[in-house]
């Protein structure tokens, strides 16, 4: 059989040119986290985004598996928390994917702890104090002032990256930020009684939550930072709970609940777990109903 | 794995002079004892955790089977036996370990080896069969304390026979370190 060889190099031509178009218009975005990924959305309504983790999966352990290097092979952009929340898998990644695009800030990889002040900022760390950030917390997703200043920084990036669409990311900011700055008073309206509430939770998850609302974490259900709730630090909370302050026992949705319903059920004390992320619970489908969600999750907490 | 130099040599005495020299009071070989000419490696590793999480609970299975072809010495000056008339060295393992919670982890683990022992004129088979059962817990990422028990079934397997071994091992990670491949 004789191939028409003219034929196949134009199709090959064909598909090589389609391929390379596609390639420019969509940028290949990996969020380490899927807030970071519906941030991304919000500003890049085009790009192609993967989220490495979901709100169901502690992103402070994470194996850096093949599938996961895979795709941060072909990012043109890294989108991370930051301040060390993703030291035990990124770098592997990283290293693994000899990705240049991904490799430092001054490229392709955007930190988001970088843009912002952090809360719980240490001068010193060492090993006896449990698995803590000296950069500070980098849960900050849930400080909407933080998470506006991270928009803007990851626009800056976007345009950077990709000059060609430049106006596009301007009013994809413009739009998200019009939204966000007018869901701000609603959502501080919103969350008004739960001010001066105290609870327990697990790790320090919620700390800018809970520092925008006025919330007080009077205690931690890890002895130490990253260590398992233990029975004997589970009954000195219980004993902490006698003084009839705490209202709620908080966890995020990738937390272990046996420690909080065992303090819960002795305690005579709720225990809501709330989504840690999009995709936490069936109502955060984006960044705007995850605030919603949280919000509804402790109200409802508070009046039971 | 290809190396051209991976036959079997025999013993001692075809070592010369200055190591010779050197190995005076060993009684004892220092080469590879199985090697061959090509090596053949295949090896996987299987991890599962609910929901992808895997602070609280995950698996992990992992296996790994060698193959050594081409090892029978290539001279036949000697009474040497034919390439063709030895079975190929072979081992393998299959192992499970389940962290069922942040600091407690069981395991199980089989394997198998089929080697050759190269006796100047001819082979010697020589098969071991391991299990072993082991129970850790994790103090922390830094340090493991590992209960282990092992059986072993020997057949001309260096003096091995039918061995229990229990080991008590203390594992320590000094220092921050890295992050771990999959």
């Amino acid at each position: 059989m004789r191939i028409n060889s003219k034929l196949v190099k134009s199709a090959i031509a064909a598909i090589v040119v389609s391929y390379s178009s596609v390639a420019s218009a969509e940028l290949n975005i990996f969020a380490c986290e899927p807030e970071y990924a519906a941030l991304a959305k919000e500003l890049a309504p085009n790009a192609k985004i993967y989220s490495a983790t979901t709100a169901m999966q502690d992103p402070h352990q994470v194996q850096a598996r093949p599938s996961l290097i895979a795709k941060m092979r072909q990012a043109d952009i890294a989108v991370c928390a930051g301040a060390d929340l993703e030291i035990g898998w990124l770098p592997m990644l990283q290293m693994k994917s000899s990705n240049a695009k991904v490799r430092s800030t001054d490229q392709g990889l955007f930190f988001a702890a970088e843009q912002v002040d952090t809360l719980g900022q240490l001068k010193s760390v060492d090993r006896s104090m449990g698995d803590v950030h000296a950069k500070g917390n980098p849960h900050l997703h849930f400080s909407p002032e933080r998470m506006l200043t991270v928009a803007q920084a990851l626009t800056a990036k976007l345009t950077a990256i990709d000059p060609a669409s430049k106006a596009d990311y301007e009013s994809a900011l413009t739009d998200f930020s019009q939204r966000w700055t007018a869901a701000m008073p609603i959502w501080e309206l919103k969350a008004a009684p739960l001010h001066g509430m105290k609870v327990i939770a697990y790790h320090s998850s919620f700390k800018y939550l809970f520092d925008w609302v006025g919330i007080e974490q009077v205690a931690d259900l890890e002895p130490k930072p990253g260590l398992p709730p233990s029975s004997s630090h589970l009954a000195s909370l219980l004993t902490r709970t006698e003084a009839g302050d705490v209202m709620a026992i908080i966890l995020a949705s990738y937390q272990d609940e046996r420690g909080a319903h065992w303090l819960g059920d002795r305690a005579n004390l709720p225990v809501q777990v709330l989504p840690m992320s999009v995709g936490g619970n069936e109502q955060s489908q984006d960044l705007f109903s995850l605030y919603d969600s949280v919000l509804d999750l402790l109200l409802s907490v508070k009046a039971s | 794995m290809r190396n051209e130099n991976g036959r079997l040599v025999e013993g001692e005495h075809e070592e010369h002079g200055a190591l010779a020299a050197e190995n005076e009071g060993h009684d004892h070989s220092h080469s590879a004892t199985f090697t061959g000419e090509n090596t053949y490696i295949a090896d996987f590793v299987y991890k599962w955790a609910p929901n992808g999480n895997y602070k609280y609970q995950h698996l992990t299975i992992s296996g790994e089977y060698f193959r050594v072809t081409d090892f029978a010495p290539l001279e036949d000056d000697h009474d040497h036996p034919s390439a063709d008339s030895v079975d190929d060295m072979q081992g393998w393992y299959l192992s499970s370990v389940y962290q069922f919670s942040p600091s407690w982890s069981a395991g199980v683990r089989y394997g198998e080896t089929d080697v050759q022992e190269f006796h100047g004129d001819h082979f010697d088979g020589q098969k071991l069969k391991e299990t072993e059962v082991s129970l850790a817990w994790h103090q922390s990422h830094f340090s493991t304390v590992r209960l282990q028990y092992t059986n072993q079934q020997g057949t001309n397997y260096f003096g091995i026979e039918d061995d229990n071994v229990i080991t008590l091992q203390y594992v320590m990670t000094l220092g921050a370190h890295g992050a771990h491949q999959f």
